[in-house]
């Protein structure tokens, strides 16, 4: 891959500079659950954050789309920039125009995100600006058909009539795909897209979202504590510990050759059925207090 | 001593049509002290519905559980009782299944003196820590007063399976006990699991789809789908040579870490 650097003066998609994330934790207590992260997205790239719970990849997810809660208590620091927009401080409607036109998002719990109440086709003409169709019921109807489709789900007509409830796991995923992919956004985010699914319906859904993504050319920032599906699915892979990032670099470098002593151990945890009989590998605790001590020390 | 499912099934009827749905065909199944048995299967293949017949949880539509050849609906009071405490049950969701207003200390001690292991306050609090040990929670006594909001995922998880073992179980049947959990902290409540079947003899009907720790650590196999076990087998058996085309698909989506190879 040729790294576009200094190509030209245009900005990045997107470029995360020193960003802290303080949540309160009790009446007078905060944590930094996301400390001086750094990372860009170029058009059509995909990225990949990986770490356990409690690092902070989550936080940091919402932190770029806007999505963190709005209290007086949660403090964010450092520069969100979209296509050199600086978004930290930016107004509500702001972040608004950004989810609605640029960003799609999934994320694992799509009953969460869907409304029960409403039909799925309606959910999904939602999220198709109304310019694109220029109003025609018809030709919304059609789109949001079309999107269904792409999203990998077969029987679109009947699928976008029918509520939330009604639909398995995976074709929940499959629309939340196509309400994402239907605003024909600049970048997909997409947090824990198929963790609680099966194994073979996460293959599949994972094989649709790597294909809508690579025709549509859209960037995507997957973020997972599975190793695994970032790894089939990524350019580029940052490994967040303890809210910092403590390794980046292409995916395949990561694999491949891990530097850092937490990435190392982090594969070294993830087996497979294809490997030889090695003993189960769990992070000593040991390295987990000198990690702690270690991003303890650089903030 | 024997646990089995012998011929289970298990009928629910739907909620709005006189349809039927068998969510268990025909299991049967055996777990014994000492050996580490799984069953694997998707979302809906019946695997928990099995598990909660086997805890006793639920009846069975038809077939037996039976406890050295006893079936346990024929077990008065005590009899009932003696099987939940040899029969002990690990569930997936450690903040369910954790009273949120107990502390750790509480919520052993509180089975420990139901089923009159430990009597006075001391007892207790030297068993509590005993086990908690034994589950890698050491030193245990710093846990001894937090709440389950106090403890991370995997230790919630420890505390449960300390709860369970507690009571001197012959056999753990853990369902999802893990699936929640980050692959590293899985690895080692396996290990603690596993070191309670080597030094304990502690045995297991651990349900899980996650096909890369069953390898490691089971010693028998059952495959479930649609509610029925297509194919059981000692562990090597069934990865080497899968015999069903399920347990081939099974097999053939199990994540593999590998680096990308694109364009």
């Amino acid at each position: 891959m040729i790294e576009p650097e200094n190509a030209s003066a245009t900005p990045a998609l997107l470029e995360v500079a020193g960003l802290q994330v303080f949540l309160p934790t009790g009446q007078d207590s905060e944590i930094e659950a996301v400390r001086h992260v750094g990372l860009v997205v170029r058009d059509g790239e995909r990225i990949g954050i990986v770490g356990e719970s409690g690092s902070g990849k989550s936080v940091t997810g919402r932190a770029i789309s806007g999505l963190l809660p709005t209290s007086p208590k949660v403090r964010v620091n450092g520069s969100i920039r979209f296509a050199g927009r600086e978004m930290v401080g930016a107004p509500s409607s702001e972040w608004d125009a950004i989810r609605r036109e640029r960003v799609g998002m999934i994320f694992q719990d799509p009953l969460t995100f869907l409304n029960p109440t409403m039909r799925i086709g309606r959910q999904v003409a939602e999220s198709i600006p109304s310019a694109r169709v220029d109003g025609d019921k018809r030709a919304r109807l059609a789109e949001v058909h079309r999107f269904l489709s792409r999203a990998g789900l077969e029987n679109a007509e009947q699928v976008a009539n029918s509520f939330p409830h009604e639909l398995s796991g995976g074709m929940r995923q499959r629309v939340l795909i196509a309400i994402a992919i239907a605003k024909l956004p600049a970048l997909i985010l997409a947090d824990e897209p198929t963790t609680a699914l099966d194994a073979t319906v996460q293959q599949r859904v994972l094989r649709t979202l790597d294909e809508t993504v690579a025709e549509m050319r859209t960037a995507m920032i997957l973020i997972s504590h599975d190793l695994a599906v970032v790894a089939g699915m990524t350019d580029r892979v940052y490994v967040m510990y303890g809210g910092r990032i403590v390794e980046e670099g292409t995916t395949e470098q990561v694999l491949e050759d891990p530097q850092h002593p937490y990435t190392q151990a982090l594969l070294r945890s993830v087996h497979s059925i294809t490997e030889p009989d090695t003993p189960l590998y769990s992070i000593p605790a040991s390295l987990r207090r000198e990690l702690n001590s270690e991003v303890d020390r650089a903030s | 001593m024997l646990l089995e499912a012998k011929n289970i099934s298990k009928t629910y009827r739907a909620r709005r049509s006189s349809d039927t749905v068998q969510a268990v065909k025909d299991a049967t199944l055996r777990a014994r002290p000492g050996e580490f048995v799984a069953i694997v299967g998707e979302s809906g293949s019946g695997k928990s519905t099995l598990a909660r017949i086997l805890l006793d949880l639920i009846p069975a539509s038809s077939g037996s559980v039976e406890l050295d050849g006893k079936p346990i609906t024929t077990l008065k009071r005590a009899g009932r009782t003696h099987y939940r405490s040899v029969v002990q049950a690990v569930l997936q969701d450690p903040a369910g299944s954790l009273n949120p207003r107990k502390r750790v200390e509480r919520t052993i001690g509180e089975v420990l003196r139901l089923h009159r292991i430990a009597r006075s306050t001391s007892e207790v609090r030297a068993k509590v820590i005993e086990v908690l040990e034994q589950v890698g929670m050491s030193p245990a006594e710093p846990f001894l007063d937090r709440y389950p909001h106090e403890l991370s995922g995997g230790q919630r998880q420890r505390v449960l399976i300390a709860r369970a073992i507690a009571l001197n179980p012959k056999i753990v049947v853990a369902d999802e006990a893990v699936s929640a959990l980050d692959a590293s902290v899985k690895a080692g409540v396996l290990q603690v699991m596993a070191d309670l079947k080597e030094r304990r003899g502690v045995g297991y009907v651990f349900i899980t789809h996650d096909l890369p720790l069953v390898k490691k650590v089971a010693d028998y196999v059952y495959v479930m789908k649609s509610g029925e076990i297509v194919e059981h087998g000692p562990t090597e058996s069934i990865f080497s040579a899968p015999a069903h085309p399920y347990t081939q698909t099974l097999l053939a989506a199990a994540p593999v870490l590998r680096a990308p190879k694109r364009n």
